[in-house]
């Protein structure tokens, strides 16, 4: 009887003494375990540690029941059973508490691996815009590249422009020295008007000379008509020469006219879109700066998700750990139940068993000694290079 | 060719973190449950590294490592233990075994991978 009160009273203060040690590393098992594990472990434990008491026989002195006058009184049979029953579901609960942060953690761990994974994916595909390298095939340029291939473009098409604009100039300086030549020319054709005026002239004071001279004269006047006629042919050519020459001047200054605009027009349409260009140009370097501003603002947010993660994988072997603490607490259930099996009213009947259960107390009490998490805390655990 | 690492631990989640952690890096990682599961992976295929936790069911850490150790192809592989265990004694009982390191979980994942880096490349 002796026996059964100090199992009892040991018992009761195992219990009582787990759930307090379940409580108290509480901060080790973070939020998810909190909410599931600990009260649920921690309860059962405080509900076995009074329901013992509640079963424990009256006070009791070692002396009186070594002297035969022990007034304990035996557990009964439907106690033990109800002690053993909550201890199987106890472990039953604590294996679903386990699955059920075992699932959750790997879910989380999938979701942050596929975060970071995804964060770094998006990261390369920025890189790879920014750089050009996004192509259907290898001759893929990038945008930047291309704006500079086509500036570069524009400036030798420019520079051509511009020397058949000088050209054009130099065509106009000699469609004017035509036209003043053409003057020169008007010029001597006025001179040759003169000159058949003068001549148309004299040819009629010939034929009244002739005619003066009656029949004598009468030769004399057929030349002197010859030379009028002449001179008016000559004067008519002259006409239809000064008609032509004016205009072939008038199409020569129409010429100079629209050469100059074709000229000025080239210049003004080049020298327009060569602006455009560069505006464009100017533009792209500005985004170009923005990209890679906003791909190192990126990159940066992507590092910082990166530590975060880290930081995240580490928390979340806080199932590994609690999983084994929570094991270790298994253990000891298992060990009190074992201890109870073996001074149960069944087993002392048999013989040698204080000696069985002694050698077991001792097997349990090495095996239980050994707590497989010493960490109190989250942080980093220590790297030793052998 | 990428290098290929053998994670061994019977916690799903910390494979999971291992392999996520040096997938990421460009290894190639290969899993087992148990000592005995890594042993066999370990026998059927060639690794050039092996990270293994203490506390598992059939075969533990230490024995994982010593049995490896007796293996001529894995008597130089850098052999890590990644454990919740910390103390000095468990750690002598490592390197009697022939492990090359000890790193205490929780671990971090940028730490693990500057070691992986550094005994492999």
């Amino acid at each position: 009887m002796v026996f059964f009160y100090w199992q009892r009273r040991v018992m009761a203060c195992g219990l009582c003494l787990i759930s307090v040690l379940v409580l108290l590393s509480g901060p080790l098992w973070g939020a998810v375990a909190w909410s599931l594990a600990l009260p649920l472990v921690a309860s059962m434990l405080f509900v076995l540690h009074f329901v013992y008491l509640a079963k424990e026989p009256k006070v009791i002195d070692r002396e009186e029941a070594d002297a035969g006058n022990s007034q304990t009184a035996p557990v009964a049979p439907d106690c033990l059973d109800f002690i053993q029953e909550q201890i199987s579901q106890s472990k039953l609960e604590v294996s679903r508490v386990q699955t059920l942060i075992q699932d959750a953690v790997l879910t989380l761990v999938n979701s942050f691996s596929g975060l970071s994974q995804e964060a770094a994916a998006q990261l390369q595909l920025a890189e790879s815009l920014a750089k050009g390298e996004v192509g259907i095939d290898s001759h893929a340029m990038s945008f930047s590249t291309f704006v500079n291939e086509i500036a570069n473009a524009m400036g030798s098409f420019v520079e051509k422009t511009v020397e058949n604009s000088r050209l054009a100039m130099l065509l106009v300086e000699q469609m004017e020295s035509i036209g003043q030549e053409m003057q020169g020319v008007i010029l001597l054709l006025d001179e040759i008007h003169s000159i058949t005026n003068q001549t148309n002239m004299l040819a009629l004071n010939a034929s009244i000379e002739a005619a003066r001279a009656g029949e004598a004269g009468r030769g004399f006047a057929v030349v002197a008509e010859e030379v009028r006629h002449l001179s008016g042919r000559t004067s008519s050519f002259s006409d239809e020469i000064r008609n032509l020459i004016n205009r072939v001047n008038g199409s020569v200054e129409h010429a100079e006219g629209l050469i100059n605009q074709l000229a000025s027009q080239d210049m003004m349409f080049t020298l327009q879109a060569k602006q455009r260009l560069d505006d464009t140009s100017s533009r792209i370097r500005v985004m170009d700066d923005m990209m890679a501003e906003s791909i190192s603002r990126l990159r940066h947010g992507v590092g910082l998700l990166s530590d975060h993660v880290g930081d995240a994988v580490r928390s979340l072997q806080f199932q590994d750990m609690v999983s084994q603490l929570i094991a270790h607490v298994g253990k000891r259930l298992y060990g009190i139940e074992e201890m109870m099996e073996l001074t149960s009213n069944k087993q002392q009947q048999q013989g040698q068993w204080e000696v069985r259960a002694s050698a077991r107390l001792a097997e349990l009490q090495i095996s239980l000694s050994n707590n497989p998490v010493a960490q109190g805390q989250m942080q980093s655990g220590s790297i030793d290079l052998f | 060719m990428p290098k290929k690492v053998l994670t061994v631990d019977d916690s799903a989640s910390i494979r999971q973190m291992v392999t996520f952690t040096l997938k990421s890096a460009g290894y190639e990682v290969v899993e087992a449950v148990d000592g005995n599961g890594g042993l066999a992976r370990a026998q059927a295929d060639s690794f050039d590294l092996i990270l293994t936790d203490q506390n598992m069911p059939g075969m533990d850490g230490l024995n994982l490592i010593r049995a490896l150790r007796k293996l001529p192809a894995y008597g130089t592989t850098p052999i890590l233990m990644l454990t919740t265990e910390s103390s000095d004694q468990m750690k002598s009982l490592g390197r009697a075994a022939g492990a090359t390191g000890w790193l205490v979980k929780p671990f971090d994942p940028q730490k693990l991978l500057d070691v992986v880096k550094r005994l492999v490349g």
